[in-house]
């Protein structure tokens, strides 16, 4: 498993690390079952805080991708196609108010934007 | 006994004060909680030290409370489960690192001599050569060494990495954070060389002139502030209370903001944990 | 406390085989001269060179401030020194005293011999208990003028009890009973009076230590 941190992106660190994580076990890098490395050894490794990576397995927690047993470590959890779909549209949405707002600036219309948009998707 | 919170904190300071002819350390606060490492910044002369040595029971405080792992450092106990290291080496010249080897055997109750030797296989201190010959990182390490061979729970060092190389430097930082996997242990590390404790804090409290100006999670801390940099007129476009610290030159101004408060139009960076500290000092406030 | 005994023997090695060997010569001197006067110097020499010097040892090195953190309590710290007055010269009355036996003039009787052996040592003893309070109030460094002054008299007063002839002087004294008590016990009421200094010097000691700051 890769997880690589930038200090110089914007981007708070737990915030990488989780986005990281639930990549690979949305691509399927890990599945349902798989140990997750300690809270402490990823931060002693990664050279950052512990209450960072705790943070960050706390937010993977909570949006159901892994689960946490006291004493023995965290587990990915059963894959829920329900919330990976969910997983996926949320970046999606990120993604087109990115380029909604670039539209706007640029004073671009909303039907040239469903036209690329169309066109985009048939490829 | 004071009624001191046993479970989740080790070291617990609360509201200590003590004065001396032209300094003096005003209602010092702060906790630092199990399995944590505290960064404790502040230039030279701050008040590091003083707190440090009233938390080891080395000064006695004139106001305030301290708690260390749930009783006081005065309690000779306690101080089988702390591992200190000073700034100057601590340990007679003429010593070896066998002699300290024997001695430390009938000091600490939890000596362990195994672990002392494989420290001093991995830091290559060599095992007969008197300190008196020792370049100053061996002494420190050596003292590091000491200070983890007999089942501390708490690390205090005071400025211990303070003139050393980058790579002794990191050697020392690895050896802290093996020292963390186990969440029973804490560590409290006073430094002005806030790069290091910038990597591997997990909580950083800033003395300055006495007082604490600031104690929370490295984190919360990073993320709050950034820098701002523009024009002064741009400056006073922005709201007041994002503001935190202003340093002018003639070309421009550059500030301290807090992030959530400035709005998305600013172009804040990053700003890292010595800028923050320079801020905090030699900035001005926005009135 | 025999941790840090322990270390001060391995601080103290280099002092001590100096001690050592100039002791001999001392030693040496006094067998040549038949003189137990040079011996008091020796068990001057090895009590106040070696005793006062892990004094600056520490300070030098901070060792006092490290003390306070190890689990050792300051009581123990203190006792770790005053264990080693006590060693150091039980060390020397066992070295000295066959010594004393070998070199006395035929004239002396041998508890006389004993008496001064004993009488010297003692005052190294309560010259250590005095010194000992004084140098944990100011530190060695401070202290070492000082201390010079009060050793001085003393030393120089011990070497003339040694070279004195005591035995005319004592036959002089005989007549009066107390002093001819005292003579002849000196061997014991020196310890005794040298006993009660220690004790004193050790309780004034660590109460200066106790409320010492670092």
């Amino acid at each position: 498993m890769n997880i690589i941190i930038s200090n110089s992106s914007n981007k708070p660190i737990y915030e990488q690390i989780t986005n990281q994580v639930k990549n690979i076990i949305i691509s399927g890098e890990m599945t349902t079952g798989d140990v997750l490395p300690s809270m402490r050894l990823l931060a002693k490794e990664l050279r950052i805080s512990v209450i960072t990576t705790k943070r960050a397995y706390e937010e993977l927690e909570r949006e159901g991708f892994i689960e946490t047993v006291t004493g023995k470590g965290s587990f990915v959890a059963d894959k829920n196609p329900e919330l990976l779909r969910e997983e996926h549209l949320k970046r999606i949405e990120e993604n087109l108010v990115k380029a909604c707002d670039i539209a706007k600036v640029a004073k671009i219309s909303k039907e040239e934007i469903i036209e690329m948009l169309k066109l985009i998707y048939e490829v | 006994m004071q009624n001191m919170s046993l479970g989740k904190n080790s070291i617990v300071v609360d509201k200590i004060s003590k004065r001396y002819d032209g300094f003096s350390l005003d209602n010092v606060s702060f906790n630092l909680p199990k399995g944590c490492i505290m960064g404790f910044i502040g230039e030279n002369g701050a008040g590091k030290s003083t707190t440090i040595k009233i938390i080891l029971g080395l000064v006695n405080p004139e106001t305030g409370n301290v708690s260390v792992l749930g009783d006081s450092a005065q309690n000779g106990d306690i101080r089988e489960d702390i591992g200190v290291v000073f700034d100057e080496g601590c340990f007679p010249d003429e010593m070896n690192a066998d002699n300290l080897r024997s001695s430390f055997k009938y000091i600490y109750k939890n000596w362990d001599s195994n672990v002392f030797d494989d420290y001093l296989k991995r830091f290559a201190i060599p095992h007969k050569k008197n300190m008196k010959d020792f370049s100053r990182g061996m002494k420190m390490k050596l003292a590091i060494a000491v200070a983890l061979s007999h089942k501390a729970k708490l690390l205090v060092l005071d400025e211990a990495t303070s003139g050393l190389d980058p790579i002794v430097r990191e050697q020392i930082l690895d050896v802290f954070m093996e020292f963390i996997q186990n969440e029973e242990n804490s560590i409290l590390l006073s430094s002005h060389i806030v790069s290091d404790l910038e990597k591997v804090c997990d909580y950083i409290t800033f003395i300055h002139e006495g007082k604490i100006l600031l104690s929370k999670e490295k984190d919360l801390l990073m993320e709050e502030f950034g820098l701002l940099k523009c024009s002064k007129k741009e400056l006073e476009s922005m709201p007041k209370d994002a503001i935190e610290r202003v340093r002018e030159n003639q070309f421009g101004v550059e500030a301290l903001v807090k992030r959530n408060k400035i709005g998305r139009n600013a172009i804040v960076d990053k700003a890292t944990l010595e800028d923050i500290m320079l801020f905090m000092i030699r900035g001005n406030k926005v009135c | 406390m025999l941790g840090l005994m322990i270390k001060d023997v391995y601080t103290m090695k280099k002092q001590v085989k100096m001690t050592l060997v100039i002791s001999l010569f001392y030693i040496i001197f006094s067998i040549a001269d038949n003189n137990i006067g040079f011996l008091s110097f020796v068990s001057m020499f090895a009590n106040l060179g070696i005793l006062l010097s892990t004094f600056s040892y520490d300070e030098k090195s901070h060792w006092d401030k490290y003390a306070r953190i190890i689990p050792v309590s300051y009581q123990k710290v203190v006792a770790s020194r005053y264990a080693e007055i006590l060693f150091v010269n039980v060390f020397i009355f066992i070295i000295l005293m066959p010594i004393s036996f070998f070199v006395k003039r035929p004239e002396q009787e041998i508890l006389e011999v004993l008496s001064i052996l004993v009488a010297v040592i003692c005052v190294g003893v309560i010259l250590l208990a005095i010194m000992f309070p004084i140098i944990y109030k100011i530190g060695m460094e401070k202290a070492r003028v000082m201390l010079f002054v009060i050793m001085f008299i003393p030393i120089c007063a011990t070497v003339t009890l040694g070279k004195l002839d005591l035995g005319l002087n004592m036959s002089h004294f005989l007549k009066s009973p107390v002093v001819n008590f005292i003579s002849y016990h000196l061997y014991i009421i020196c310890p005794l009076i040298a006993a009660a200094f220690f004790v004193l010097s050790y309780k004034i000691s660590k109460t200066i230590v106790a409320k010492k700051e670092y």
